[in-house]
């Protein structure tokens, strides 16, 4: 464009960033929650709050499959991790065809070994699908969107680095109490903080997208997606064997040796031919080396009945350089190979990510508040940034409201919680638009704090396990989530005060100020 | 309407400037990576991730680069002169 790289950079910057800027907001903040998706899934099924991990899980789970899947060819069993409080059980019956399954096939109590079952809910996984394919269109389109505003996302991130005279001076600059600089401070900071987090899961976002953007090109497999092997012997004669369950293997000890090894949690076992001589018990655990090995990285050790070592298989290795690039990207981009402190840094990235998109919409009125008052698309943006930024908050903690108050016997429960979530999003983006002033902000706001500042009410009343035993239990899943909801409601809390009282105090100085000078130039003419 | 006029418009330069960013950009890139490709002898799954991985790393730069140039003039015959060049090596199977 004319003028300066540094100009032309911030005309690119402001006009790439606005147009993606609302759907961008959507998607960082979901894609953020979805770093917790599994923890999120957890608080939104009550029912399994009653499961308490303890040492003898992996017994429980032995003795629920010898009394209920006996016959079973193979049996899995992923125990109570460091994201799960139950035990996801799934077994495969002799003739029966190998599923690819979403989750276990029973969740069952981590210590009681009672079979729980959980209410239909959309969950974590809702706000995860969202931030990638939306909901209910055709996952191509959705696809190009997402990737569209990615493209500009990334374009807006390189050109705001360009455009900065002096990103390290800016990186220590915050003015406070000086409307226009402080957005634009503010905007920079985030920005600028979680940088490299910005860079890495923008870029790695639109290349696991690529499919779709290059169509031309087409796809990758992910391994283990595609090579589910169908069983041969479907029409055998399906005889019973006799199965002798009266000895247990020696799990306390297989898993000490496979903890020992990996320096980290046993995950699953897998337990094939159960109960006969050839018995086999794999343990699997979260102990990938490195990221560039991808999905199937991990090494497994399997033990036979005895408990005796009988054969360790490593993970598999990326075969070239640019899959092992991928495999980096993917696994960075999912945090799937996270421990809980990466895990919540990455989260608190995705939070300032969150703040740098909806702070560079608000940013873009307020900069053309005085100029464009009153023009269409000035308008549009003031009053889509209220229903898309204060509105999907609203829209999120309706959802969460949604899943404790809709019954549970209701049928399609799960559809009707998201159609909470759409139903209050399209309200406060129609309010948004008619009622674009500070009034319109404050409505929706407080709407949204009120809705988080009771969600540990809501929890302590509707969850069959009160907020005191959960803590007696540790459940740190539930308690970081009121912990978390809280946090975002005393934010919330603390912007409305800012608005409603420090902002109007300052707006009453400037008033008093303007009719005092024509008052003190009349004395000094009387003084004339 | 002579040329020399339609490019003192505003609103013509900025949707000239989108397309050849857009357009131009994505088709550059898409012949870089697949000459590339062809010239390192990638096949199947290395030569898809290769592909992506380049694509959207020249794509960005590009897109940066149609916005950066002053003369609208300048950058729509560099851009076309580009692209010309790239399929023309993709055409000509360099590298195969």
């Amino acid at each position: 464009m004319k003028g300066s790289l540094r100009q032309s950079m911030t005309w690119l910057h402001t006009w790439s960033s606005i147009i993606a800027g609302w759907l961008l907001f959507a998607i960082f903040f979901t894609g953020t929650l979805a770093f917790f998706r599994v923890e999120i899934t957890h608080w939104m099924t009550p029912e399994i709050h009653t499961s308490v991990p303890n040492k003898n899980s992996v017994e429980v789970a032995y003795n629920y499959l010898t009394e209920n899947a006996e016959q079973a060819k193979t049996w899995q069993i992923t125990l109570p991790n460091q994201r799960a409080r139950t035990l996801g059980l799934s077994w495969q019956n002799p003739g029966e065809k190998q599923e690819r399954r979403r989750g276990p096939r029973v969740i069952v109590d981590a210590s009681s070994g009672e079979e729980i079952s959980p209410r239909e809910t959309a969950g974590g996984n809702f706000l995860y699908r969202f931030h990638f394919m939306f909901y209910g269109l055709p996952r191509d389109i959705a696809y190009t969107m997402v990737g569209f505003v990615s493209m500009l996302m990334l374009v807006g991130l390189i050109s705001g680095i360009i455009m900065h005279r002096k990103i390290f001076t800016d990186f220590f600059s915050f003015r406070p109490k000086k409307k226009l600089l402080t957005w634009i401070d503010g905007h920079a900071i985030t920005a600028v903080l979680a940088l490299p987090f910005h860079l890495m899961i923008t870029f790695s976002g639109i290349i696991l997208l690529g499919s779709v953007l290059l169509p031309w090109n087409g796809t990758i497999e992910h391994k283990g997606s595609n090579n589910i092997t169908h069983d041969k012997n479907n029409r055998q004669v399906e005889r019973v064997i006799e199965k002798d369950f009266s000895t247990q293997p020696p799990f306390g000890d297989m898993i000490a040796y496979a903890q020992s090894r990996w320096k980290t949690d046993v995950t699953s076992i897998t337990i094939t031919a159960p109960g006969t001589a050839k018995a086999s018990y794999e343990l699997r655990g979260n102990n990938r080396e490195t990221l560039s090995s991808g999905r199937s990285g991990s090494s497994t050790i399997t033990f036979n009945h005895q408990g005796d070592e009988i054969k360790t298989k490593p993970g598999t290795e990326a075969s070239n350089t640019a899959q092992a690039i991928y495999n980096y990207l993917d696994m960075l981009h999912q945090a799937r190979f996270a421990d809980n402190l990466t895990r919540w840094l990455l989260f608190l990235a995705g939070i300032l990510g969150t703040i740098m998109v909806g702070s560079g919409s608000i940013l873009w009125a307020v900069k053309r508040s005085k100029k464009q008052m009153g023009q269409v698309g000035f308008e549009l943006v003031r009053g889509l940034n209220i229903g898309s930024i204060a509105g999907l908050l609203c829209a999120c903690g309706s959802y969460f409201w949604s899943n404790r108050i809709i019954p549970t016997e209701l049928a399609n429960r799960e559809l009707w919680e998201i159609r909470t979530f759409f139903i209050v999003w399209a309200i406060c983006l129609i309010a948004g638009l008619i009622w674009r002033d500070r009034k319109g902000w404050l409505v929706q706001l407080v709407i949204a704090a009120v809705l988080f500042t009771l969600i540990p009410v809501l929890d302590n009343l509707t969850s069959p396990v009160g907020i005191i035993s959960a803590i007696q239990t540790q459940d740190w899943f539930r308690l970081s989530f009121n912990l978390v909801a809280l946090t975002l409601a005393a934010t919330l809390w603390l912007a409305i005060y800012y608005m409603l009282v420090v902002k109007s105090k300052r707006g009453r100085n400037t008033q008093s100020k303007t009719i005092r000078q024509p008052n003190r130039k009349l004395k000094i003419e009387a003084n004339h | 309407m002579k040329i020399k006029s339609l490019f003192a418009k505003p609103a013509f330069n900025v949707t000239l400037r989108t397309l050849l960013a857009a357009v131009g950009g994505y088709s550059a890139s898409a012949g870089l990576s697949l000459l590339l490709t062809s010239m390192m002898a990638l096949e199947g799954r290395e030569s898809i991730v290769f592909i992506r991985l380049v694509f959207l790393t020249v794509y960005t730069l590009l897109i940066i680069w149609v916005f950066s140039v002053n003369s609208e003039r300048k950058i729509f015959t560099q851009m076309v002169l580009l692209n010309a060049l790239l399929w023309l090596g993709v055409a000509l199977g360099i590298g195969e």
